[in-house]
C-alpha cells in the first residue's frame, strides 16, 4: 500500500466510522509517497530532535506510537534558556549548519504558511587566542558561513513545528533501561520497574548513553556493534553564556588558530551576533576532550575559571563588566553524557551502517551520530529518524 | 594592517615617477600606441566568492627601449561585481593605475599596479525561510568600504587584437564600522584591444 492510498483510506475511515487511524494528514511533502508494510505500536525512546522527527512522520503516517523520555523535558541536547538575555538562548544545539531550506525540508508540509527568520553566521572580527595574545584572524570570515535562529531557537523550532504530533503520546521522566525482544512483542522496562510493550522500538538516545550502557538489550547487543559504538568518540560538551555590561570583545575568538587542532573546539562568541538585542553576551562553545576536567566541576567554579581565561585575553575586563552567567555541562546531565559524536575510529561508514543496522530485527536507532550527510547536526537527527522511520514501517 | 598597506602604495606610486625620470633620461619616450584596452575578466576575491569585472586600462605613455622592449604607463577604470550568495553581493567601482612591462617577440606582457576602489557589499543580515514552500527572503544592509590593491598581471596578446591575462591583487577592506581585513582577489580573462596598431 502507498503512503498516499493508505491516507486516502485513513481520511474516509475517519468520515464514515469510529475505525480512523490517528490524525493522518495529507501534506503534500516528500515523505508522503511511502510504502507502509507496518500494522502495530511503536515506542519512541528519546525526545530529543530525533525523536520528536520521529514522532513527527509516525504522526503522519497514523502509527500508533508513544515516546518515553527520561528527562522532565523534551529537546535532548536542543535546550533553551529564557530570561538571561533579551532574547531566548540555545544553550545547546545553536547553529544551523546547512542551507536555510533545510528548515523548510525538515517540516516538509506544504500546508504550513509560516516563516523562521534566521541570521547568516559569518562573524566579520575574529580573533584567535595563543595562549599570550589575541591576533587578528579576519581572513577566516569569507569561508565561514552557517545560520542561526534570529528570534527564536532551536528548541523554539521543534516545540511549535514538532512537539505537537505527540501530545498525549510523550511521557516525560520516564527512563528506559532495558528493552527485552525475545518475545511476541518488545518489553521495555523502565527505572521505575514500569513495562511498556511494542512490536518496534525506535532508539533515539545520545550515543553516550548506549555507549556507557545504560540501556540493556536482551538479546544483547553483538560484538560487532559494541564494537562500532566503541569507535565514535563523544567528547565532553560545555556551554556557558556571560552577560557583560559593555562590548568588550570581537565577534569570534577561537582559541587556537583554526587550522591548529583544537581550534574550532573552543570558542567564545558573541551570543546576540545579528540578533536584535541590546545585551552584551558573549558565549563559550566547548566541545573537546580537553573540557573533561573542567567539566567535572560545579558550574560555578566552571564560570569563575572562564571568567580568568577572559580576563587574560582582555585585560581584565571580563571580570570588570560581568554582570551573570549561566553554565549548561553537558556532560553532567544524566540522560545526555556528553556532546555529540565528532570522530570515527576506522571507516566511518561502515560503523554508521552497523549502528544504524536493527538490532534482532525490531529495535532500529536514529540520532545526529547516524546521519551521513549530516552528522552532528540538529537536521542530521531528524533525517536520520526519518530514515529509520520509514525502514521501520518497511517491514 | 591599514597602515602597512597604505606605507606600500605610497612606495608603489613613488617607484613609477623615478623609473619615468630615468626612462626619460636614457630612452625614447613617446605616446602610446594602444590607446584602449577592454578586459572582462572572471576573478574570485577571498578565492572563494566569484564575480566578473569590467576593466579599460588606457595607455597614457610608452617608454621605448631598444630591442623593442619597453614600459607603458596607464590608468583606467574597472567595475566588477562579486558576492557569496549564503553572504552577500558586492560592487567595486574603482581605477587602476600602473606599468606594462612589455616583451614584443613573445607577445608577454607583465603589469604592476595600484588600485583604489570602492566595495559596496550589500550583506544578507537576516532571512526569512517560510517552512511551506522553502522560499527564503533575504533582508539586506549597505556596507561600504575603501579598498586599496597592489596587483601584478600576467598577459600575452595574441595575434589579433585579442589577448588573455591572469592577475592577483591584495590590499585591505577598510571601512568606518570594522577593522580593516585582508583583501584578495585572482583574476583571469580576455583583453581586447582598440585603436592603436597591431
Amino acid at each position: 500500500m502507498r503512503r498516499r492510498d493508505f491516507l486516502q483510506g485513513t481520511l474516509a475511515a475517519s468520515v464514515l466510522g469510529p475505525l480512523s487511524k490517528g490524525c493522518a494528514f495529507e501534506a503534500g511533502g516528500r515523505y508522503d509517497d511511502f510504502e507502509i508494510a507496518f500494522d502495530g505500536k511503536v515506542v519512541v525512546i528519546g525526545a530529543g530532535a530525533a525523536g520528536l522527527a520521529a514522532g513527527y512522520l509516525l504522526d503522519r503516517y497514523g502509527i500508533e506510537y508513544e515516546i518515553l523520555e527520561a528527562a522532565d523535558q523534551i529537546g535532548g541536547r536542543v535546550r533553551r534558556v529564557e530570561g538571561f538575555a533579551d532574547f531566548p538562548l540555545d544553550v545547546g544545539a545553536e547553529w544551523l549548519h546547512d542551507a536555510p531550506t533545510m528548515l523548510a525540508q525538515l517540516v516538509d508540509d506544504r500546508r504550513v504558511d509560516e516563516s523562521v527568520e534566521l541570521v547568516p553566521y559569518s562573524p566579520d572580527e575574529i580573533r584567535a587566542w595563543n595562549g599570550r595574545r589575541l591576533r587578528r584572524m579576519h581572513w577566516v570570515s569569507p569561508y565561514y558561513t552557517e545560520y542561526k535562529f534570529r528570534t527564536t531557537t532551536w528548541f523554539g523550532f521543534l516545540e511549535r513545528f514538532f512537539a505537537p504530533a505527540s501530545t498525549g503520546r510523550l511521557r516525560l521522566g520516564t527512563e528506559v533501561v532495558h528493552v527485552d525482544t525475545t518475545g511476541t512483542q518488545a518489553r521495555l522496562t523502565t527505572a521505575a520497574g514500569e513495562t511498556v510493550e511494542a512490536d518496534r522500538v525506535l532508539v533515539t538516545v545520545p550515543l553516550k548513553v548506549l555507549q556507557e550502557g545504560r540501556i540493556a538489550f536482551t538479546p544483547a547487543l553483538d560484538d560487532e556493534r559494541e564494537q562500532a559504538l566503541g569507535r565514535v568518540e563523544v567528547p565532553a560538551g560545555l556551554k556557558v553564556f556571560f552577560d557583560f555590561e559593555r562590548r568588550f570583545y570581537p565577534d569570534l575568538v577561537l582559541d587556537g588558530g583554526p587550522l591548529r587542532s583544537g581550534g574550532l573546539d573552543k570558542l567564545f562568541y558573541d551570543a546576540a551576533f545579528r540578533k536584535p538585542s541590546e545585551r552584551h553576551v558573549l558565549g563559550l562553545f566547548w566541545v573537546s576532550n580537553d573540557a573533561a576536567p573542567v567539566v567535572a566541576q560545579d558550574d560555578e567554579t566552571i564560570a569563575a575559571r572562564l571568567l580568568e581565561d577572559l580576563d587574560r585575553m582582555f585585560d581584565g575586563r571580563a571580570s570588570r563588566f560581568h554582570r551573570g552567567h549561566v553554565v549548561q555541562n553537558w556532560s553532567a546531565e544524566p540522560f545526555i553524557r556528553g556532546a555529540y559524536s565528532t570522530r570515527f575510529t576506522g571507516h566511518r561508514s561502515r560503523t554508521m551502517d552497523t549502528l544504524r543496522t536493527p538490532h534482532d530485527g525490531r529495535t532500529f536507532f536514529a540520532g545526529e551520530a547516524l546521519s551521513d550527510a549530516h552528522q552532528s547536526t540538529v537536521h542530521g537527527a531528524m533525517l536520520s529518524a526519518y530514515d529509520a522511520v520509514e525502514r521501520l514501517l518497511a517491514g | 594592517m591599514a597602515r602597512r598597506v597604505v606605507l606600500s602604495l605610497v612606495v608603489l606610486a613613488l617607484s613609477p615617477s623615478l623609473a619615468l625620470a630615468q626612462a626619460e633620461a636614457a630612452d625614447q619616450v613617446g605616446p602610446a600606441p594602444e590607446a584602449l584596452r577592454l578586459r572582462l575578466g572572471v576573478h574570485a576575491t577571498s578565492l572563494v566568492q566569484p564575480g566578473l569585472r569590467l576593466s579599460t586600462p588606457i595607455d597614457l605613455r610608452t617608454y621605448a627601449r631598444p630591442g623593442g622592449r619597453g614600459q607603458t604607463l596607464f590608468a583606467g577604470p574597472r567595475l566588477g561585481v562579486f558576492g557569496a550568495p549564503a553572504n552577500h553581493v558586492s560592487l567595486q567601482l574603482g581605477a587602476v593605475a600602473g606599468y606594462r612591462f612589455l616583451t614584443p617577440r613573445k607577445r608577454r606582457f607583465h603589469e604592476l599596479r595600484v588600485g583604489a576602489d570602492y566595495v559596496g557589499e550589500w550583506q544578507i543580515t537576516s532571512l526569512a525561510v517560510h517552512l511551506g514552500t522553502g522560499n527564503v527572503t533575504p533582508r539586506r544592509e549597505l556596507r561600504s568600504y575603501f579598498v586599496p590593491t597592489l596587483g601584478y598581471l600576467f598577459g600575452r596578446e595574441g595575434s589579433g587584437r585579442v589577448g588573455g591575462y591572469v592577475g592577483v591583487s591584495t590590499g585591505a577592506f577598510v571601512s568606518r564600522a570594522l577593522e580593516a581585513s585582508l583583501y584578495l582577489d585572482v583574476e583571469a580573462g580576455l583583453q581586447v584591444r582598440l585603436g592603436g596598431s597591431r
